[in-house]
């Protein structure tokens, strides 16, 4: 090594520090975003694959259709399927079930309670298809008694901290639940589509009378998993599985037919957004995985395209170095090692400042949830040996242009201070590229925005502002007094002054509901329609608390008991039931599932109940509260008092008449728009990779301007004595961008156009793509690039012509 | 009378010495002149052509030109008075590289209000006139010395001034090269066009009608 590399180089750099920080500090960021985004990606796409046969592992889904038209895709599945295929199909090494509920888990020993727990009622072959290591307890059959349950190593500490978990009793849901911890298994890895804190034995139920060993082929009610033998294809087992269906399920009804699919345990993150999902609030989807992908790339990319275009115009004021250099007996091969070891040395200096950002940035990360991944990053060899490479191979892909065009420069010319033809095309290029990733990053953006503000504003048909929602007892559940106090709890809290309502129902506006069924029909027809029917358990004071007007026939009454038959529809399932108006629908017989028989009463004016990402569903309206509502829901509608006073009030009843319980409350309108959040964040990544690739863009041009400025002082000067007035200067220059800006439009335009329609077409409320913001990019972008460009234009503007022209 | 310089001073400050580039100048110019500045190095030739064609500002004294008084005016003024009467011609042509011959000739007309075929004629015209016809497409770097000098004499008249300020015009050429570049003056001069030239040889100065000997910011004769 030529010792004096790194003094001339080191000093080159401390001359240059503007070159030096805009390079070093671009192409940090550049990489960190681009990274990190990665690791995101690698993240998500990491689900379900952490167990040893994991590929082995499918889930088997249901589509029911109706009159072959899909109307319903659910995760779940029939409950007698599992042990039938046990007991029918050789290629299956292992199957089992679960249900799932968030129950009320106390420890009232030491008097210790959380509500919400994720709990799985599973079958006794649980740990035989998910290997989670088991801790501490029964290593082999810890879920075979009735009232027995294994729990994970952070609940057991949560819960039973020093003690010994083995043998302890939780209770569930209140007192009619005693289980008996029999085992401690590892807690599941977060990149799992499974979350569950406690595995309850589902023997419980066979003793409990509310569920069988064999289960039932009419309903989907447990999410069941396969195991296949190694080797087995999945087109092998699936020809199995209709074989097996045809066998045992019969639908009754001969337009309605269903179909089992098998999908792999680790496409269920990305793949599967179905009816029932376990975390149906995941949101992330492969599509907008692919997304991040492509911006991850594409702001690596503007980074390095940054590095190179500026190490070009740098390296035109080194000419003479290079002259000397090749006189001096330097032979091209030498200069192109420099050049490279240049950008090399460049990347490791990018590198300690991408480590600061990282430093820096995972506090500002901390507020993602979904950047949990990053949080051990200091721990993470690999992550940073992944930078450093990569910045590496960067650096030596994007120091390989100038070092060939730079080496290969003959002495007798730019010793003479002839400087060699600047490629403009290329440089012009990659200002091209960088303005193009920005306008379609601008809109993007402002696209996504456009569509959640109107998403987030358009009239739901319901009243979702001063409503506070109190999850239900869960206490009650099953308990005799369930019905009563509800009622005394309802007639107390409607007694506050500042409440106007109060309705309990089992789901709530926002939520999906949970039972749906296709058997629906006129009774009077023979024709079924080709949809699938949601069924919402309300009482009486539902329509009146949410506003949602009756637009024919009566709401129920106070009392359930004469409304057992009774039924309201909104207009949508007035539509599809076949009737010709609200009012033609009135008084008239419906039959529904397993033909029982309804009397529509009313019908209600269709609302949102689902947000604007789906389209309205024909719902029915029931009142049969005379069961308990688990997951149920008390809503209140307060009248103009800030609702936050109304909580301690309401408090108080609650712990009169639910000692037992949680009270647990949250409002009506941030409900409703948490099922925004996927597109808040898709909206954020996106306003930050903008910002970023912005960022870069303008570090590139403020430091291209600068080389502008410099090679074109002599000709501003002639130009000025010539005449040019400010005006004319500035336009010269600023022209330039204008037309770059111009051509990267029509390139940017029709691609982004393509996507954001793409993107958009996946909701049924969409805002069409607005000519506004595309106007509104490219005066962003003007904006930008006149920041950026303007420092070094002025000082043009500002010459002295006198002093730059006699050479 | 085209313009008057009066006990005009123009000075830097250097190590608390205040140093004279100009130094009382008083001098006159009549049109249809062609008047020859001459002198050693450092003598500030060029600082009195720069002031002349208002590219440089001075420190004392008066500047009237056509009846302006240039001391007076204001940038924006200044700068039109001299876009629209003054032509300048450089040692070093200082023709815009990217340009061709006939967008460089142009480019004075693009900074005044000139239609687009009156350019046309107009450039036409001097390319007429300077035999550069054939050339009108090749850009600087295509064209030896002179031709290039040829080319910024055109740009230079194409606004037909009254006044070429001309700094070392042939100080970049060889002899006959050089030669055919005063002959060139002499002519326009009899056509009517005042010239001040700056130069280091006496042959060129013969050329003129007058000659101004600077020395040390000083006019030493008339």
């Amino acid at each position: 090594m030529k010792n004096n590399f790194f003094k001339l180089y080191i000093r080159f750099l401390l001359k240059n520090k503007l070159f030096t920080f805009i390079n070093v500090f671009g192409l940090a960021i550049g990489v960190v975003t681009c990274v990190i985004l990665l690791k995101y990606v690698d993240y998500q796409t990491s689900y379900d694959s952490f167990y040893p046969d994991y590929n082995q592992v499918y889930r088997i889904n249901t589509d029911v259709f109706k009159n072959n038209q899909i109307v319903d895709k659910t995760a779940k599945s029939f409950s007698a399927l599992a042990p039938t295929l046990e007991a029918e199909l050789v290629e299956v090494e292992a199957t089992t079930r679960f249900e799932h509920e968030k129950c009320l888990m106390d420890y009232r020993e030491k008097d210790f309670k959380i509500n919400d727990r994720d709990v799985l009622w599973v079958d006794n072959t649980f740990f035989d298809v998910f290997k989670f290591k088991i801790l501490k307890g029964d290593k082999t059959t810890p879920l075979t008694r009735p009232f027995t349950t294994a729990i994970s190593s952070s609940t057991a500490k949560l819960y039973f901290k020093n003690e010994d978990p083995i043998g302890k009793i939780v209770n569930l849901n209140g007192t009619d639940y005693p289980m008996e911890v029999t085992a401690v298994f590892e807690d599941v890895p977060k990149n799992s589509h499974i979350k569950c804190d406690f595995l309850t034995s589902i023997a419980t139920g066979y003793s409990k009378g509310w569920d069988s060993p064999n289960g039932n082929w009419k309903w989907t009610g447990k999410y069941t998993y396969v195991k296949l033998k190694k080797g087995i294809t999945v087109e092998d087992f699936q020809s199995k599985l209709e074989i097996l269906l045809n066998k045992y399920y019969d639908s009754k009804t001969p337009e309605i037919r269903v179909s089992l699919n098998l999908i792999p345990v680790k496409d269920i993150h990305l793949k599967a957004h179905f009816k029932d999902e376990i975390t149906p609030s995941s949101g992330v989807s492969i599509t907008r995985i692919n997304f991040l992908f492509i911006i991850a790339i594409i702001i690596i990319v503007v980074a390095w395209v940054n590095f190179i275009n500026l190490t070009i115009s740098k390296s035109m004021t080194r000419t003479l170095e290079i002259g000397i250099k090749k006189t001096l007996g330097a032979v091209k091969f030498s200069l192109m090692g420099d050049f490279l070891l240049e950008s090399v040395f460049m990347s490791v200096l990018a590198f300690i400042v991408a480590v600061f950002l990282i430093t820096t940035g995972t506090l500002f990360i901390d507020q993602f949830t979904e950047f949990d991944f990053i949080r051990d990053i200091w721990t993470n060899v690999s992550f940073w040996v992944q930078i450093l490479l990569f910045m590496l191979l960067g650096a030596i892909i994007a120091g390989l242009y100038p070092a060939i065009s730079l080496s290969k420069l003959l002495p007798s010319k730019t010793l003479k201070g002839i400087l060699p033809h600047q490629n403009m095309l290329l440089k012009r290029g990659l200002v091209t590229f960088q303005f193009i990733v920005a306008i379609g990053l601008i809109f993007g953006t402002l696209t996504i925005y456009d569509q959640l503000t109107f998403m987030k504003t358009k009239e739901l048909g319901f009243n979702a502002t001063n409503k506070l929602i109190i999850r239900a007892p869960k206490s009650m559940n099953s308990h005799k007094l369930a019905f009563s106090n509800m009622h005394s709890f309802k007639n107390t809290v409607s007694e506050l002054s500042g409440v106007n309502n109060i309705s309990a129902s089992r789901s709530i506006p926002g939520q999906q509901v949970l039972y749906t069924s296709p058997y629906f029909k006129q009774k009077s027809k023979d024709k079924i329609s080709e949809s699938n029917y949601q069924i919402a358990i309300i009482d009486h004071d539902f329509f009146d608390t949410y506003n949602i007007p009756l637009i024919a026939g009566r709401n129920f009454t106070s009392n359930y008991k004469n409304h057992i038959s009774d039924i309201i529809l909104n207009e949508k399932s007035v539509e599809l039931l076949g009737f010709e108006s609200p009012e033609e629908a009135l008084n008239q017989q419906v039959i529904g599932p397993e033909n029982k028989e309804f009397t529509v009463i009313g019908v209600n004016k269709n609302y949102h109940q689902h947000g604007l990402k789906s389209d309205l569903q024909p719902t029915i309206y029931k009142y049969v509260l005379k069961y308990n509502y688990i997951h149920g829901h008390y809503s209140i509608a307060a009248n103009k008092e800030p609702l936050e006073s109304l909580v301690p009030k309401v408090k108080a009843i609650w712990s009169e008449i639910y000692p037992e319980d949680t009270f647990e409350y949250f409002f009506m309108d941030e409900y409703f728009n948490k099922q925004y959040e996927q597109e808040d964040s898709f909206m954020q990544i996106f306003l930050i990779a903008s910002m970023i690739s912005i960022l870069i863009c303008c570090l590139g041009l403020y430091g291209l301007s600068a080389y502008t400025a410099l090679q074109r002082k002599k000709e501003t000067a002639i130009r000025k004595i010539i005449g040019a007035s400010v005006k004319d200067i500035f336009i010269l220059f600023f022209k330039e961008y204008v037309y770059l800006v111009i051509f990267s439009l029509l390139i940017a335009l029709p691609i982004s156009y393509y996507m954001l329609e793409s993107w958009l077409s996946n909701y049924v409320y969409r805002v069409s793509i607005s000519l506004l913001l595309v106007v509104l990019s490219v005066l962003i972008l003007f904006a930008v690039v006149l920041i950026a460009v303007l420092r070094h234009t002025i000082s043009l503007i500002k010459i002295n012509p006198s002093d730059n022209i006699k050479v | 009378m085209i313009l008057q310089l009066k006990n005009l001073f123009k000075w830097v400050n250097s190590g608390g010495n205040r140093v004279f580039l100009l130094n009382d100048i008083d001098f006159t110019v009549e049109e249809g002149e062609f008047i020859s500045i001459m002198g050693p190095s450092g003598s500030g030739k060029t600082t009195l052509l720069n002031v002349i064609g208002m590219l440089d500002d001075f420190n004392e004294g008066e500047y009237n030109f056509l009846g302006e008084p240039v001391h007076n005016l204001k940038e924006k003024h200044r700068s039109n008075l001299y876009k629209e009467y003054i032509g300048f011609v450089f040692q070093s042509y200082h023709l815009i590289d990217e340009l061709t011959v006939y967008e460089n000739i142009e480019t004075p007309l693009l900074y005044k209000k000139h239609s687009r075929s009156e350019r046309k004629a107009m450039v036409a015209d001097m390319l007429d006139r300077f035999n550069i016809v054939g050339k009108k497409d090749l850009f600087p770097s295509q064209l030896s010395g002179g031709q290039q000098q040829l080319v910024g004499i055109a740009r230079a008249l194409v606004s037909s001034p009254k006044l070429i300020l001309a700094d070392e015009p042939t100080g970049n050429l060889n002899s006959t090269q050089g030669e055919e570049i005063m002959q060139l003056f002499k002519k326009l001069n009899e056509e009517g066009v005042t010239i001040v030239q700056v130069t280091h040889s006496e042959n060129n100065a013969a050329h003129g009608s007058r000659t101004i000997r600077l020395k040390d910011g000083l006019i030493v004769n008339n």
